[in-house]
């Protein structure tokens, strides 16, 4: 159901900006965050009341249990989310936003399909529902650094489906299906004739490679600063929310039903890929004087602290999975806020993005309430303990340590630190900086922008709930 | 010798043959149309594994569509075949190193798999495959054939949105 729901709305609203040129984007934007909060009710149904699939005569390759339904509702979040912040963004450009819901919702889909996938033909064509609407929305801007990201995007993005592909082909050749919940049953047939074994590990290992790329996890890492700076700025609200949990949702199914036949043998390149990226994303956000890119090295950060949670995987499925869906609950949650933050500062008659740091300067003096928003997110990107940021990043540190990885949450604890000072920079500009800097009003000198400011007082109540009530939300993942 | 093992042979070899010019040429066009003998030793490949489908639908949608508008592009872009394929690297180094970094990973990777692995082989069945593969993808692959049909129309909205004015 929540699928059909996002296609109709994707198809409708198609339909209508074709036939009727006029269609008010107030209209579109409604019908679509319709659709969205049907794809949250119809999850929220499904997650409390588990309905049998009714047999349609053919398989529908799809598991509706609760890591789909939970992973919808995330999904529709970040979709909400993008699409409201991006409502004035649009207009102001004069872009057509009626194809750019369109996209979204299509994204949506891939994303959702990817999500509840049990085949990995289906989960490979969900990615690319999802990648390719990617590509598109990353040039919605038709600036150069626009183009240049959506082009970056599409190459390598089209390289790393190919060896997702291949990765996919030797799964076939190693277990002779496509399906990934059976793989269990198949184990004893697999420890009999361990030398399919070997092929089995070189497709998880082209398997790892093909996500690692979507999740923009090292050493895959290379195209992701440039592509979510480059891209418009809701676009890339989008991309480090929706498109990365889609990504580690359908990695998620895939890895843990690879675990039987694999056992250990993941374990040691998780630990390697996640101490490298968040390594490596928390040192080079260091050197960043603009914001977006900033937040998109710590988006790589973000990815291996969640990379944590493949790690101790294969000793506790359900730990690794609840740390995992709580983590990007919160990070698309704080995320999107910072980055609807970024949103609004513009000047009058100025259409391109001010997102460099000298732009924050004395905006604790020129509007209050949204510098201490936009502080709020940061600390709670940086994991402060009242903020969902700190009850996502402890729940994963201590199933690490549970699991017996006390070395890895030190490493990553350290990690959080490094991360303190970046996201302590533009609070400190913003409260502190000169007023000298080149004059820049933001928004809130014009006109108040309502569906950005909406968007994040809704992500602000988001994370403080999240940081003050966690429980509540921990105990509904682990229904 | 085996007369299918050798006409295997033959075919890769022209396969590999033609690849290096595709890749190596310094003339555009004469990469363009090394690229047909790829498609055809493929082709060829694909015949001797009996997928005749696959076979046609790559004599038809590879070298009959792909490869005829990849020669109008390189004949219609002015003075492509001058074009020297040369780029400023920041480390002329870095090509090669990661190339060949590629290449070993993969390489080994898949050199280890397929040597510790018995291969069982199966005689190849010369038939129409046809059919069989329409009951498949009407039957067993309905889903993921009708979710291809929507990326299809998200192809033609993507590539609207992108390459369309903006009517002010």
């Amino acid at each position: 159901m929540p699928l059909i729901a996002v296609l109709g709305a994707a198809i409708i609203i198609l339909l209508l900006i074709s036939w009727w040129k006029r269609a008010s984007g107030e209209l579109l934007l409604i019908m679509a965050v319709a659709a969205l909060c049907a794809v949250v009710m119809f999850s929220w149904n499904g997650l409390l009341s588990p309905f049998t699939v009714i047999d349609v005569g053919f398989p529908l390759m799809a598991a509706f249990d609760n890591l789909s339904y939970l992973s919808f509702i995330i999904l529709a979040i970040a979709s909400f989310l993008s699409l409201v912040a991006s409502y004035n963004y649009v207009k102001e450009r004069g872009q057509n936003f009626g194809a750019y819901i369109v996209l979204i919702l299509f994204a949506l889909f891939g994303g959702m399909i990817m999500s509840c996938g049990t085949n990995l033909i289906a989960i490979f064509i969900g990615l690319e529902t999802l990648s390719l609407s990617a590509y598109a929305l990353a040039g919605y801007n038709k600036d150069l650094a626009s183009g240049e990201a959506s082009i970056k995007y599409f190459v390598l993005g089209a390289a790393a489906s190919a060896i997702l592909l291949l990765g996919i082909a030797f799964y076939f050749g190693a277990s002779g299906s496509f399906e990934i919940s059976n793989i269990r049953l198949q184990v004893m047939n697999l420890q009999a004739e361990v030398t399919n074994k070997n092929i089995f590990l070189l497709s998880a290992a082209l398997i790892i490679t093909g996500f690692g790329f979507k999740t923009a996890s090292v050493p895959f890492q290379w195209w992701a600063p440039d592509v979510y700076e480059g891209s418009p700025l809701p676009v890339t609200t989008f991309f480090a929310t929706a498109v990365k949990a889609a990504a580690f949702v359908a990695f998620y199914r895939i890895v843990s039903s690879m675990i039987p036949v694999t056992g250990d043998t993941l374990m040691q390149a998780f630990y390697v890929i996640a101490v490298l990226t968040m390594t490596f994303g928390n040192v080079c956000a260091i050197y960043q004087d603009n914001v977006k890119r900033m937040l998109a090295y710590s988006s790589i950060a973000h990815a291996g602290y969640i990379m944590i949670a493949f790690v101790f995987m294969s000793r506790d499925m359900i730990a690794a999975k609840e740390a995992m869906l709580f983590y990007l609950l919160t990070y698309t949650v704080m995320t999107a806020g910072a980055f609807a933050c970024l949103t609004m500062l513009k000047r009058k008659g100025v259409n391109h993005e001010l997102t460099d740091i000298s732009n924050l300067a004395a905006l604790g003096k020129r509007s209050p309430w949204f510098a201490f928003a936009f502080s709020v997110f940061l600390l709670s990107l940086a994991g402060f303990p009242p903020t969902a940021g700190f009850f996502a990043k402890f729940y994963i540190f201590k199933s690490a340590i549970q699991n017996g990885f006390v070395n890895l949450a030190i490493i990553a604890v350290i990690n959080s630190l490094i991360s303190v000072y970046y996201y302590m920079r533009p609070v400190v500009v913003m409260y502190f900086g000169s007023d000298q800097l080149p004059r820049v009003s933001e928004s809130t000198d014009e006109e108040f922008n309502y569906s950005t400011a909406g968007v994040i007082i809704l992500c602000m109540i988001l994370v403080l709930i999240l940081g003050l009530f966690p429980n509540a939300v921990l105990s509904m993942i682990g229904m | 010798m085996d007369i299918s093992l050798a006409i295997f042979f033959v075919i890769s070899a022209v396969t590999l043959v033609a690849c290096g010019i595709v890749a190596f040429s310094k003339n555009m066009i004469y990469s363009a149309f090394a690229l047909l003998g790829v498609f055809a030793g493929v082709l060829g490949l694909y015949i001797l594994l009996s997928a005749d489908f696959v076979a046609i639908v790559q004599l038809v949608i590879y070298i009959g569509g792909i490869l005829v508008l990849i020669l109008f592009a390189v004949m219609l872009t002015t003075r492509i075949d001058m074009a020297s394929g040369e780029r400023r690297l920041v480390n002329k180094a870095m090509e090669p190193l990661a190339a060949f970094f590629g290449i070993a990973i993969l390489g080994a990777l898949i050199w280890k798999s397929f040597f510790s692995t018995h291969w069982t082989v199966s005689r190849v069945f010369y038939g129409p495959t046809t059919a069989a593969i329409g009951e498949k993808l009407l039957n067993e692959y309905l889903l993921p054939f009708e979710i291809i049909s929507l990326l299809l129309i998200l192809g033609l909205v993507g590539a609207m949105v992108l390459g369309r004015r903006e009517v002010k």
